[in-house]
């Protein structure tokens, strides 16, 4: 579901040669952060802001790269539902749906690392 | 530390993506350089690639989850170099299994590579550089390793990687050795990782199969 956003995130990302040349300057320089997007940055700011604050993690936030996260979770919760909660399919349909009843509560409930 | 020829630079996961890309950007400096990785066909066509730059390269097939081989691949280096000046420890996968319901193996597979791997990278690494007088240790995490959000263990990796990284500058420091260090924390970049399980590890089993959400 989310790995082709994954993959066009991927395909429309960094070249590694810019990766590379930013690892070179960071070693002349005796730097020890080599960062290659500022937008991660904020991220990580905004959330160490909520953590020093005690506010529980934030869900629904954007990544740069990829579509909206609530896109995101609606496209994941309609995926989950045409399998029944079925998070993951093993060779052996049987198994899959053992595998649903004896984790119903997760499932029929709340989306995992959703709220 | 200056990027000058007569110096050696290691790279893990030197067969692609930014791996090579390192290969490449040392080699355009003058540097030797000691391809690593697990994937054997590629990594051989990747050392001929930097070698045709007109550096030396010496490619060694190594497993970084595995400390033997990378204590073989330090060994192997200084063999051929006599010295080592760059360390990167780059190599580094993800796993699309589910985290929660699926297998362990997929946990095993990304915990030895992108973590162990660093670790056994700075292990074998270290005692060189520090009794050389002179050297650099580069980290491969990710923007992972600052804020959660694409698997849980390739996240759990990227920020132990962070840590180690900073414990490990701080250490240096402290002991006044002559080693730097880097942390790479990328975004997106055009690499392979999404195809990574092309070099999972037979030793965990089957590949495991299924989807793993993004948060």
């Amino acid at each position: 579901m989310t790995e082709p956003h994954v993959q066009r995130a991927i395909d429309e990302g960094m070249a590694p040669a810019a990766v590379a040349d930013l690892v070179a300057d960071a070693i002349t320089a005796n730097r020890f952060w080599v960062f290659t997007d500022p937008h991660f940055t904020q991220m990580a700011l905004d959330r160490w802001q909520r953590i020093a604050g005690g506010h529980n993690p934030q869900t629904d936030v954007d990544m740069p790269g990829l579509p909206p996260a609530k896109q995101l979770r609606a496209e994941i919760q309609q995926l989950l539902a045409g399998q029944r909660g079925a998070l993951w399919l093993p060779g052996d349909p049987d198994q899959a749906v053992d595998r649903r009843i004896g984790s119903r509560s997760t499932v029929s409930g709340d989306v995992p690392g959703g709220t | 530390m200056e990027l000058t020829a007569g110096k050696v630079a290691v790279v893990t996961g030197a067969a692609s993506g930014i791996g090579l890309a390192l290969a490449e950007r040392f080699a355009r400096a003058g540097l030797d350089v000691v391809l690593a990785d697990v994937e054997q066909p590629t990594l051989q066509a990747a050392s001929e690639k930097i070698a045709g730059l007109g550096v030396k390269t010496l490619a060694v097939p190594t497993d970084v989850s595995d400390e033997a081989a990378v204590n073989a691949l330090a060994s192997a280096a200084i063999d051929r170099f006599g010295a080592v000046h760059v360390v990167c420890n780059n190599a580094g996968v993800a796993s699309l299994a589910d985290p929660w319901f699926g297998p362990l193996s997929a946990w095993k597979w990304v915990l030895g590579v992108n973590l162990w791997g660093v670790i056994h990278g700075i292990r074998a690494f270290l005692p060189v550089l520090a009794t050389q007088g002179e050297g650099h240790i580069v980290n491969t995490a990710s923007v992972a390793g600052l804020v959660p959000g694409i698997g849980p263990s390739y996240d759990a990796t990227k920020h132990a990687v962070v840590a180690i990284s900073e414990d490990l500058y701080q250490a240096m420091n402290v002991a006044m050795l002559p080693v730097g260090v880097s942390v790479l924390c990328p975004g997106w970049v055009r690499t392979s990782i999404a195809q990574a399980d092309r070099n999972w590890s037979p030793s965990l089993g089957e590949v495991p199969h299924g989807r793993r959400l993004p948060r």
